[in-house]
């Protein structure tokens, strides 16, 4: 029985509807798996953005288990238009966190949904449902002696591979590009069917998870920052763990030498003498994941000065940019790509290399460390101590692995930053011939000017950066309409012409990647 | 009535709150839709000693036979560990704190997954001369806010207070005093998560004296 008078009800719901389809979702799943009460919705609600909760307020959040438990909601929520929104985990933070993209929907939580169902070390290949997390992952590893090991976005041990995958994120081990290790993947469609990709529809077939492509189209892509579907199981690969992990940093002194980096590595990303995807930390986020506060410094509001960034960089032994890399294999195939890195380093005439052995268990190495090696820890979390305010908003926008490009867009956005008083807080994540430059817009919530600007500065990185032919990967749910707008709109009446046939009730995450059939009018 | 409860009822009146709460009798009957009752186990978590000893204070003083526990977080494997143990123990507990933001940010999403329910979570700015509250509140926990409302106007306290209720119930309280003072914010709040037990009418002065400076979040959660 649904609580009496909710005030928070799905667009266009009225309340005796919303009960009906309350009634049935609980005869479906169980009262302990439909939550209406306030005090077990607060902690979906909590958000990072700039808006108010009460836009993100969910009418109820349901758990299920079984594959037909989420067909059975699919069924129910577009027998009443009620729309729902997935989540896995959870915990994308600075993406959205918990939270609905609108007021009123229903969360699907699929926390429950947590079985890993099959590992092959020999092909390295795993299958598991959206709940389970990386340390369930890792445990489960370990405890079996299996000698595998993840790659996993800095909130590792919380979040969770399907979740992570499904939103394109990315870690920091060869493996680290992780959409591009998935391999097979099952969906529940908004008419109720369950799809495999891949060779996942071949009666008897054990190929599922070795290869992607399977015959015809191959639809995984279109399933991931999408709203096409719910993904009740995923596949993926995972790296055999060699014999030796060899984490290192190269410090750099100076700003301007973020172009000379990027120029630096990329020959040895391209070319695989560096494996895995490399971090370069600009020094606020060094310093904040190390556990500094700005606080420990300055008073004062605003920009942290270039004075005071020098003398943290000065005070904790940190570059203005640090580099992080990591070498894997046997001795014999590390020792050949060392020789190769410090042969280059010389060349390049500065920069100075840490090892592990030299950085012993400090901060944030050991963190960096960890994640390279795939060991699941939270250290990075300490970014939102160096403001404090829970406001946390990723600025993500792609560029090529070219020192120019690095130079142009830190420059934009530090310029755009300081404007609306917020610091510049990011790093570069070199892929394979890509960069991901993640900034994270740090702000206090409880100051309400602080919000305003806050968006309005997100609003200004996006166009500025719109200009000069950059468009962010990923983004929270405040701004997901606004970024779909970068992209075009040939590819936005795509999107929504294949939302219009495989979801025509509109039931399944709309707003999702600001796809959306009740606003969308530009056929 | 006296001067400092004149205060408050009549930020209460500006954020909405109707005639039929104001007075003596509105906390005693709030107390008893208290958001939980029964014996409970409860814990404690602080990110720094500074906040355990006042917000502790504050807790002691507002349930001075309760037994809990207190834990220090951080970001450790331990420490996800020791509160998962508790999020998953199965015993009706009570877990309140008052931490910094990276701490929280784990803390209830931990809450989430293992199925607590997540009462109350509070930002909280405190400089010398400023002190802002913003609190996402459930309909349970209202009476929370008046307690904590009327304990900060105890203390002497200037603050702005702004309560969300994203599910609705009322409209969301929003509290302000010019006073300057900064002192006792956080064993107020220690006190007002802790829920008053009956007899119970504010916290002793000497425990109120605490100044805590800084970025904290709050919350109450119960299991």
């Amino acid at each position: 029985m649904s609580e009496a008078k909710k005030s928070v009800l799905p667009k266009g719901v009225a309340q005796g509807e919303f009960d009906a389809a309350v009634s049935k979702l609980t005869a479906l799943l169980g009262k302990d798996n439909v939550l209406l009460q306030d005090e077990q919705l607060v902690s979906y609600t909590k958000i990072m953005m700039p808006g108010d909760e009460a836009q993100h307020a969910p009418s109820a959040a349901v758990t299920a288990t079984t594959v037909e438990q989420v067909q059975g909601v699919v069924d129910i929520c577009n027998k009443y238009k009620i729309p729902i929104w997935t989540i896995s985990t959870g915990r994308n933070f600075g993406y959205g966190t918990a939270a609905p993209g609108q007021r009123g929907q229903i969360i699907l939580d699929l926390k429950k949904m947590n079985k890993i169902l099959h590992i092959d070390a020999e092909l390295g290949t795993a299958l598991v449902e959206p709940g389970v997390t990386y340390q369930q992952l890792y445990d489960y590893l370990e405890e079996n002696n299996i000698p595998l090991m993840l790659s996993f976005c800095a909130p590792s041990a919380i979040a969770g591979p399907v979740g992570n995958t499904m939103d394109r994120g990315v870690g920091y081990t060869p493996y680290g590009e992780h959409f591009l290790m998935q391999c097979g993947m099952e969906v529940v469609l908004a008419n109720g069917d369950v799809y495999r990709t891949g060779m996942g529809g071949v009666q008897g077939d054990n190929s599922w998870q070795v290869f992607k492509w399977g015959y015809g189209p191959t639809l995984d892509g279109m399933f991931t920052q999408a709203n096409y579907g719910i993904c009740t199981k995923m596949g993926f690969w995972l790296m055999p763990k060699p014999p030796v992990i060899k984490p290192f940093e190269i410090r750099f002194d100076e700003d301007s030498d973020i172009g000379e980096i990027v120029e630096f590595m990329r020959p040895l990303r391209i070319s695989q003498v560096i494996p895995n995807a490399v971090v370069i930390a600009g020094i606020l986020w060094e310093a904040a994941t190390a556990g500094v506060r700005r606080s420990d410094y300055t008073k004062e509001p605003g920009v942290t000065s270039d004075a005071i960034l020098k003398q943290i960089q000065k005070d904790k032994d940190l570059g203005a940019w640090n580099v992080y890399a990591c070498l894997y294999g046997t001795q014999e195939q590390v020792d050949v790509n060392w020789n190769i890195i410090t042969g280059a380093l010389k060349q390049l005439g500065k920069g100075r290399i840490i090892t592990a052995e030299e950085a012993g268990d400090t901060q944030p190495f050991q963190y960096r460390a960890k994640l390279m090696s795939g060991i699941p820890n939270l250290q990075e979390f300490g970014l939102y101590n160096w403001i404090g305010g829970g406001g946390s908003m990723w600025f993500a926008p792609v560029s090529q692995a070219r020192g120019s490009e690095c130079d142009k867009q830190k420059k934009l956005a530090t310029q755009i930053l300081a404007k609306y008083g917020f610091d510049y807080v990011g790093e570069f994540i070199v892929g394979w011939r890509d960069m991901h430059h993640v900034i994270d817009v740090l702000y206090d919530r409880t100051n309400a000017d602080e919000r305003a600007r806050a968006d309005a500065c997100f609003n200004e990185l996006l166009d500025e950066f719109e200009k000069e032919g950059y468009a962010v990967y990923r983004v929270n749910t405040e701004f997901q309409d606004r970024v779909a707008q970068s992209y075009g709109p040939v590819k936005r009446r795509l999107e929504h012409t294949l939302k219009r046939a495989l979801d025509p009730n509109n039931i399944l995450a709309p707003g999702k990647s600001g796809i959306d059939l009740d606003k969308f009018n530009d056929w | 009535m006296n001067i400092q409860r004149r205060s408050l009822l009549k930020g209460m009146v500006a954020g909405g709150v109707g005639c039929g709460l104001l007075g003596a009798s509105s906390l005693a009957m709030a107390r008893a839709k208290t958001f939980t009752s029964g014996k409970q186990q409860m814990l404690i978590v602080t990110s720094s000693a500074e906040a355990e000893q006042t917000f502790r204070d504050g807790v002691r003083a507002a349930r001075p036979e309760a037994a809990f526990e207190t834990l220090r977080s951080d970001l450790s494997p331990a420490f996800l560990a020791t509160l998962e143990k508790h999020l998953r123990s199965g015993h009706p507990s009570r877990i309140l704190g008052l931490v910094d933001d990276a701490s929280a940010a784990v803390i209830v999403q931990l809450a989430r997954s293992a199925d607590a329910r997540v009462a109350w979570v509070g930002q909280h700015h405190i400089e010398p001369g400023q002190a802002r509250h913003s609190l996402l509140v459930s309909r349970s926990s209202r009476n929370c806010t008046l307690h904590f409302g009327e304990q900060l106007n105890r203390c002497g306290s200037g603050y702005e207070l702004k309560e969300q209720r994203p599910q609705g119930g009322g409209r969301p309280l929003v509290l302000a005093s010019a006073r300057s003072g900064n002192t006792g914010w956080g064993a107020s709040l220690g006190y007002a998560l802790a829920q008053p037990a009956d007899g119970i009418d504010g916290i002793a002065s000497q425990a109120a004296a605490l100044s805590l400076y800084g970025r904290y979040v709050s919350f109450l959660i119960e299991v």
